[in-house]
C-alpha cells in the first residue's frame, strides 16, 4: 500500500497528489491509529477534507474507536491491593 | 534514568544529600512513587523491581558495598507498602508466582473488566486467573508472563459464564433512567451516543475471540498493536489485521441498524 502510495506521490508534486478512496480505505484505520507516515497522513487528510464519502467513514470510525475508549477505566485502587494481598497469600 | 542521575537520587534518598537538579528531583520522585520493590541482589537493600524504576549494577549508589549494606531505608516501608515479605529476603527466595504474576495484577483486573464490565466479577475473575496460575506456575517458563496471564484470565472467564448480558442496556427504563441524566439539548446526540455505544457492545460481543480480544486490548484498554501482538503471541500484523476487519464488521452493525450514515451509497 505504501508503494503504491508512493508511486501516486512520484507522479504529481505533493501539493497536487490525490490518492482515490479504494486507496484512503486502505489506510484509513492505520492514518486514524495515528500509525501512518507522514507522507500518507497528509494525503489522507486532504482526501477527507475534500471526500464526503470518506468524510463519513473516517468519522464512523473515530465515533466508534471514542465509544469503546469510554470503557477504558483504571481498576479500582481497592480491588488491585486485595487481590495483591490474595496473590502474596497463595505465595 | 541515567546512571549518575539515579545515584544521585539514590544518594538523596538513603543519606538525604541535597537536590538541586531537576532530572535529579524528578528521578526522587518517581522512585518514591514505586510501589513495585525487592531485595537488591548485592545488597539485599529493598529496591524498586519495576522496569521504569529498576536499579540497575552499574547505576547503583556509590556508598553501597556488598560487605556493608546501607542502613534500612524508606525502600523498608515501600516494600511492606507493596506487599513484599520483607528486607532480609534474598533475591532468590522471590518465587516465580512473586517475580512473574504479582506485578502483572493492575494490568489483569483492566482486562478483566473489560471482559466482564463490572468492577465484582472482575475481581473474582482475576483471583480465579490467580489460583490457576499458581497451580500452573511450575509448567511456566518464565517468558512472556503477562501473554500467559491473559491466556489463563481469557480461559477462566469462558469458564465462567458469568458476563454481564449487554441486553440489560437496551431496557427502556434502564434507557430512560440514564437518559433523564443527559443534560440540555444534546439529549439526542446522548441517546444516538448511548443506543450506538450499546450497540457496539452488542456487536463486540458477537465477534469471534480473536477479534473481540484485539478490540479489548488495543482500542479499550489502550494497548499498542506491539503490545497487543506480544500478549496474544502474534504478529502485529496480524494485530493490525484482525483489529481493522474488526473494527469493520462494528461499522457494518452501525450502518445496518441505522446509527451511523452509509457511506458508500
Amino acid at each position: 500500500m505504501r508503494r503504491f502510495l508512493r508511486r501516486l506521490i512520484t507522479r504529481r508534486p505533493v501539493e497536487h497528489a490525490t490518492v482515490d478512496c479504494v486507496a484512503v480505505g486502505k489506510v484509513l484505520q492505520h492514518y486514524l491509529d495515528g500509525a501512518a507516515d507522514a507522507e500518507t497522513t497528509t494525503l489522507v487528510a486532504a482526501h477527507l477534507d475534500d471526500c464526503l464519502r470518506c468524510g463519513l467513514e473516517a468519522d464512523t470510525y473515530r465515533r466508534i474507536k471514542a465509544a469503546l475508549a469510554k470503557h477504558r477505566q483504571p481498576p479500582p485502587p481497592g480491588s488491585v491491593q486485595r487481590l495483591r494481598e490474595f496473590g502474596l497469600h497463595l505465595a | 534514568m541515567d546512571a549518575a542521575v539515579t545515584a544521585a537520587a539514590w544518594d538523596h534518598v538513603n543519606n538525604g544529600a541535597p537536590v538541586d537538579e531537576p532530572a535529579v528531583v524528578e528521578a526522587v520522585e518517581r522512585l518514591l512513587a514505586c510501589a513495585y520493590s525487592m531485595p537488591h541482589p548485592e545488597t539485599g537493600q529493598m529496591v524498586p523491581a519495576c522496569v521504569q524504576h529498576g536499579c540497575s549494577i552499574r547505576s547503583r549508589p556509590p556508598n553501597w558495598s556488598r560487605s556493608s549494606p546501607s542502613a534500612p531505608s524508606q525502600w523498608e516501608s515501600a516494600g511492606r507498602r507493596a506487599g513484599s515479605r520483607g528486607v532480609n529476603v534474598d533475591a532468590s527466595r522471590l518465587t516465580p508466582f512473586e517475580q512473574h504474576v504479582l506485578p502483572e495484577i493492575e494490568v489483569l483486573l483492566r482486562v478483566a473488566r473489560s471482559l466482564t464490565r463490572n468492577n465484582a466479577d472482575a475481581e473474582d475473575l482475576v483471583q480465579d486467573t490467580l489460583i490457576r496460575a499458581h497451580n500452573g506456575i511450575d509448567r511456566f517458563d518464565g517468558r512472556h508472563p503477562r501473554a500467559w496471564l491473559l491466556t489463563i484470565l481469557r480461559n477462566a472467564h469462558i469458564n465462567r459464564h458469568r458476563r454481564r448480558r449487554p441486553e440489560l442496556l437496551r431496557d427502556p427504563d434502564v434507557t430512560f433512567d440514564r437518559m433523564s441524566k443527559a443534560a440540555g439539548p444534546e439529549q439526542t446526540d446522548a441517546f444516538v451516543d448511548l443506543e450506538l455505544d450499546a450497540e457496539l457492545i452488542r456487536a463486540l460481543d458477537q465477534l469471534s475471540q480473536p477479534f473481540r480480544f484485539v478490540v479489548e486490548l488495543v482500542d479499550i484498554q489502550g494497548l499498542s498493536y506491539a503490545e497487543a501482538a506480544q500478549v496474544l503471541g502474534v504478529p502485529p500484523g496480524t494485530v493490525m489485521s484482525r483489529l481493522h476487519r474488526a473494527r469493520a464488521r462494528l461499522r457494518d452493525r452501525l450502518h445496518r441498524t441505522g446509527l451511523a450514515p452509509r457511506s458508500h451509497e
